[in-house]
């Protein structure tokens, strides 16, 4: 049995969660989130990776989609790793495939210079 | 002459620009002291961004960017690192910049769209030490997200805003150790997925109840002392706990930042320090008008936007036919003590051909209740709500009908029960 607080809304139901049974949710949306978060736990990483350029040193980024919550760390280190050159578009693959995850590391900010 | 000229360059003054042009102004200008377009979204690279008006989770710089693109489509006029310094009644702006120098500009119609600033005020309440070290959650932000430079080593968190959170879990992520976040009240201010996300998934400590009550440092903080406080936040003695570390960030809150607007004559409220506003979003000087978080502070940026292309709608409408809106008859919305404020204010009675969206803040937290609107004809409508959190802004929308003959509609909470 554990306890997860949901956050698939603001309402923040403490749910209970035994392996496919749950309890002190409201929704089903909060069940099936509640035992992802005991199962394998997600998130979408964002961060920022470093340029060549002398005005920007920096460009923000995120996983296009949620990573397993226990890789953040090991895809923070390589993304600290890696310097990219400018011009950046929103949306270009800056990080193919992290970790072997099939989940790209992709700009969200223009950089032009 | 232009017909509406935008102050702020955030996702209010873009959103209400590109209204502005899509409702009939021709010439439209947007100043904003920075070199970029996008406002506080620039430096807010976490997710969480257009949920409701996307129907997406966009970074704060794919969502400011969205609305850039229109701006240049739009054929809307931009001056970047141009300081707006002066606003008069008759609508004429006085502004700065390196390559112009001193520019007096006049405009039909103007939107205010200047945004929020962080409060210090807390930074100066703290006794102690005025050593390096301490610096506000969106100073930290900026510098890490757009400069590339870390901020400290060992960082305790003053105030648990959604602002500090988001922080928290950034300075782990780029390898700094985060001692706690301390919070004076017994909740946290931020929303709970942020606490979920931020704290929890680092084991970061959240002290509610506590607060900084000493830095200690020669040239850069060295330790800070935490206490904690009773009900009434009055400290508690004997309950110091001491944290070795290099910087404190203060995350205490958000001020709309109306300097501008007072000095236009603009009439302030006192509870949302921002500009008490018609149902059109104009403010009390006819002809100027106010959006997004400079009228009120915003907890999403989909809710700016949506405020802003009213704003940007009814400038450009008092633009081309010089509406003079006559005062005489107007409806107040008053709200009981369970409501912080709400906004707008003022419903003009010559407006009613529409249903009006009014938005509020709980000043705590209500489990299920229901939110009550009531006329001076004691007609009524009731809207059943599962929750209510003051970190939460509400929205409802009140039927033109409700406000026929009458002068005053109340806004009140009713406990489950009560
Ligand atoms: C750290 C943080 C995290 C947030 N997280 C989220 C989130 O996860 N999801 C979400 O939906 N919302 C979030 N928000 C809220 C959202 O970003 C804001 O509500 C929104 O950006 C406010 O827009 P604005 O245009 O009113 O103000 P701003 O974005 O602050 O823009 C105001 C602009 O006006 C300019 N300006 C001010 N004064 C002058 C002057 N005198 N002359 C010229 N220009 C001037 C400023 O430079 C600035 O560019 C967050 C906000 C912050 C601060």
């Amino acid at each position: 049995m554990k306890e997860i607080i949901c956050t698939v809304c603001p309402k923040s139901c403490h749910v209970l969660v035994d392996g496919n049974n749950t309890s002190g949710n409201i929704c089903i949306r909060g069940k099936n989130h509640a035992i992802a978060e005991t199962t394998n736990p997600v998130r979408v990483l964002t961060s920022t990776i470093k340029t060549n350029s002398d005005i920007n040193h920096v460009v923000s980024v995120k996983s296009k989609k949620a990573l397993p919550k226990h890789l953040i760390m090991d895809a923070m280190k390589l993304i600290n790793q890696t310097t990219v050159s400018t011009p950046i578009i929103i949306g270009d693959v800056l990080i193919d495939n992290i970790l072997n995850t099939n989940i790209d590391i992709v700009a969200t900010s223009n950089v032009y210079n | 002459m232009y017909d509406v000229i935008v102050v702020g360059g955030g996702p209010a003054g873009l959103g209400s620009a590109i209204s502005a042009k899509q409702n009939g102004a021709k010439k439209v200008l947007i100043i904003e002291r920075d070199n970029v377009l996008g406002g506080i979204l620039n430096q807010c690279i976490h997710n969480g961004f257009g949920l409701h008006y996307f129907n997406e989770e966009l970074c704060g710089p794919e969502y400011a960017d969205r609305f850039i693109k229109m701006v240049k489509e739009n054929d809307i006029e931009i001056l970047l690192d141009t300081m707006v310094i002066e606003i008069s009644d008759n609508k004429e702006i006085v502004a700065i910049n390196n390559q112009q120098g001193y520019l007096k500009l006049a405009a039909k119609s103007i939107v205010l769209a200047m945004g929020c600033r962080e409060r210090a005020a807390g930074a100066i309440s703290i006794p102690g030490n005025r050593c390096a070290g301490i610096m506000s959650a969106g100073s930290a932000q900026y510098f890490i997200n757009k400069q590339g430079y870390m901020v400290g080593k060992k960082v305790v968190i003053l105030g648990s805003g959604d602002i500090g959170l988001i922080m928290a879990r950034r300075l782990v992520l780029e390898g700094a150790q985060v001692l706690a976040c301390v919070e004076i009240m017994p909740y946290s201010n931020g929303l709970v997925r942020n606490v979920v996300q931020c704290l929890n998934d680092f084991d970061i400590p959240l002290l509610l109840s506590h607060t900084i009550t000493k830095i200690i440092g020669k040239n850069r903080v060295e330790k800070i002392i935490v206490s904690k406080v009773d009900e009434n936040r009055n400290v508690i003695i004997g309950s110091e706990i001491e944290f070795d570390c290099d910087t404190v960030l203060l995350s205490v809150g958000l001020i709309p930042e109306n300097e501008l607007s007072k000095k236009a004559n603009v009439d302030i409220d006192k509870r949302t320090n921002g500009a008490i506003v018609y149902d059109n979003m104009e403010t009390s000087v006819s002809g100027i008008f106010s959006c997004g978080n400079v009228l009120h502070v915003h907890d999403l940026v989909d809710h700016v936007t949506l405020e802003s292309l009213q704003a940007g709608k009814y400038a450009a409408l008092y633009a081309m036919n010089q509406t003079i809106n006559s005062e005489n008859k107007t409806i107040s919305l008053k709200v009981d003590a369970n409501i912080g404020y709400c906004v707008p204010q003022k419903v003009r009675l010559t407006n009613l051909n529409e249903d009006k969206k009014i938005s509020f803040r709980v000043k705590k937290k209500f489990d299920s209740c229901t939110i009550i609107i009531t006329n001076a004809n004691n007609q009524e409508i009731k809207i059943n709500k599962p929750y209510l959190l003051p970190c939460e802004m509400q929205q409802v929308m009140i039927k033109k009908e409700l406000f026929e003959n009458c002068d005053e509609i109340l806004i009140s909470i009713k406990e489950k029960g009560e």
